[in-house]
């Protein structure tokens, strides 16, 4: 059936009015006379009198109207649109008379591909989503089931090691002079050893109850010089042993605050005992205790050898290995300042460090007075 | 019971695409503690088959429906904190689409419904060829496989797949099910035995 001119006009006005396709009226300059519904709808009514290269993203500003007119088949050329990205449209340019009509239609196929690949990544990441949500609980369990065992194991172990203690140190003090002096340093290693198995398991027990979300505070008020006194009664000892100088500054009327006294007494003695352990003989460590700002802040500061900055980010990480000089060859369970981080933390106070290499650590721990916690 | 109300708003937003309102709802709801299976059969299952029946009467379009397949994907992912719980029973289950299956949300929601039961579920997701099904299904060595098709003429690509699987490994128990088997029919089944058809989340939670 052949179309008659009213059919054509029909399908003209479709053409014109309906479809999403785009047509341009130009003179042989390139100005824009014209344009069809879809194309002012896109890119605004103002087009008419424009130059058809003001439409497009042309960055080597290379189009030449004149080479596309005798062009055969599609060009393919992106529009800038406003408040919009830029699209692409397959253009075919025709000379009529002393005019160039341009028409334009969307890459179907690039479309569909663009919508198939869009559908395959969003499945893609909400598959990898559902895999990592899998996988997080899965190791949340594991990590439950660890700390189940280490509790218990732990606790289990206390008991033997308080029994090796008693016995080596009854033995010791009851007959360290029958004994020589070889068989009494015997005996001292066996006691230095029960004494760090004792700390690594009371540690393991800690880190256990953090992270099983047992660690409970009991809140009540204290008064933050007595806790650091209470702190300092051990560490005098060590420091005594080492040749270490505690040089201790604690300011006059300090607030009443509301800790968990035991735990800050805890978190305090970890690290005077890390900075003790990190001091040779003949070395100071200053401990100064402040108030400011309805804030208490305990600091201890060595002249060890302090660390490198790689060496701090890993310093809270438990098990971790800072490589920190101990000047006694004392041992480390790798657990003290994660448990002294927690203890701070469930206070919602602050710990900091600065060191350097060759000049010494400062440890700072910062707290409300009153813990806003438990 | 999720109200009516609740799943006709939750509806009228996956159909104009609002997906920071279908957000606002599953939120709402998981606060509320509602239960997962619910969440599953009385808002996603039911407006996921409103979509498909509105796509097969011509009122939206093929985008509206991947845009809302999309949306209630994304949906899945907040109950995942609730159904996810790192403990199973012992059983294993691997659910898949078979090969040119592209509608892979069915196939998800039941190997969540598992989940919610204890197995270990593996989904594979779309478009699975069958040599890396019989290869998965060999490595996780599964109590049960799982096969959802979508679309009816895919049913070859299912019998392909079924033929593979009961070659390779006989007494597997096979799980069918999907919206293919509304306009297909079960008939291919009678050729594989120990092959089960489900018609929805609740009978399948029944048999679990």
């Amino acid at each position: 059936m052949l179309l008659s001119s009213a059919h054509s006009e029909v399908i003209l006005e479709y053409f014109k009015n309906d479809l999403s396709v785009l047509f341009f009226l130009l003179n042989e300059d390139g100005e824009i006379l014209a344009g069809n519904r879809y194309s002012q709808e896109l890119l605004g009514k103002s087009i008419v009198g424009l130059s058809f290269n003001e439409l497009l993203v042309d960055f080597k500003q290379s189009f030449r109207l004149e080479e596309y007119i005798h062009k055969d088949g599609y060009s393919l050329l992106s529009l800038s649109i406003p408040n919009a990205l830029p699209r692409s449209y397959l253009f075919k340019f025709r000379h009529v008379n002393d005019s160039i009509l341009v028409f334009g239609k969307s890459d179907e196929e690039e479309l569909e591909l663009l919508r198939s690949e869009l559908i395959n990544a969003n499945q893609e990441l909400n598959n990898l989503t559902r895999s990592l949500h899998k996988k997080n609980a899965q190791l949340a369990h594991l990590n439950t089931i660890k700390n189940q065992f280490l509790g218990m194991a732990a606790h289990d172990l206390r008991k033997p090691i308080s029994v090796i203690l008693n016995y080596v140190e009854f033995l010791l003090d009851e007959t360290g002079e029958q004994l020589d002096d070889e068989h009494t340093g015997f005996l001292s290693i066996i006691e230095n050893y029960a004494y760090f198995m004792q700390r690594l398991v009371d540690d393991f027990l800690d880190v256990s109850a953090i992270e099983a979300g047992r660690f409970q505070l009991n809140i009540a008020p204290v008064n933050p010089a007595e806790i650091l006194e209470r702190s300092l009664v051990l560490a005098r000892i060590q420091a005594e042993k080492k040749g270490t100088v505690l040089d201790v500054t604690i300011a006059p009327e300090l607030s009443e605050s509301y800790w968990d006294g035991d735990k800050i007494e805890q978190a305090l003695s970890n690290l005077l005992g890390n900075a003790i352990e990190h001091s040779s003989a003949g070395k100071s460590v200053s401990v100064t205790l402040k108030e400011a700002d309805e804030r208490i802040m305990y600091s201890v500061r060595d002249q060890g050898a302090g660390m490198s900055q790689e060496a701090i980010k890993q310093l809270f990480t438990p098990f971790s290995r800072t490589g920190a000089v101990k000047t006694g060859r004392e041992k480390s369970t790798g657990l003290g300042l994660a448990i002294t981080r927690k203890i701070i933390e469930a206070h919602l106070g602050e710990i900091t460090v600065k060191s350097q290499e060759g000049s010494g650590t400062t440890f700072t721990i910062s707290l409300n007075t009153k813990s806003n916690n438990g | 019971m999720i109200e009516a109300s609740i799943y006709q708003t939750y509806l009228t937003s996956l159909l104009r695409g609002e997906k920071e309102a279908c957000l606002n709802i599953v939120t709402a709801l998981l606060d509320d503690k509602v239960e997962i299976r619910e969440l599953y059969t009385d808002i996603f299952q039911k407006s996921m088959y409103s979509v498909g029946e509105l796509w097969e009467r011509n009122e939206i379009s093929v985008a509206r429906e991947h845009l809302a397949t999309a949306i209630t994907e994304s949906m899945l992912s907040l109950t995942y904190p609730h159904l996810f719980t790192g403990h199973y029973s012992g059983k294993k289950a691997i659910i898949s689409c078979t090969a040119n299956e592209y509608h892979q949300l069915g196939g998800k929601m039941v190997a969540d419904i598992f989940e919610l039961h204890g197995w270990d579920a593996h989904f594979l997701g779309a478009n699975t060829p069958v040599k890396d099904m019989l290869k998965f299904i060999d490595e996780i060595n599964p109590d049960l496989i799982g096969l959802s098709l979508a679309v009816y003429f895919n049913i070859p690509a299912l019998k392909i797949t079924l033929e593979a699987i009961s070659a390779h490994f006989q007494h597997l128990d096979i799980l069918v099910g999907g919206h293919a088997f509304i306009w297909g029919g079960t008939g291919l089944l009678k050729n594989f035995p120990g092959t089960n058809y489900f018609e929805s989340l609740a009978q399948l939670e029944a048999n679990l």
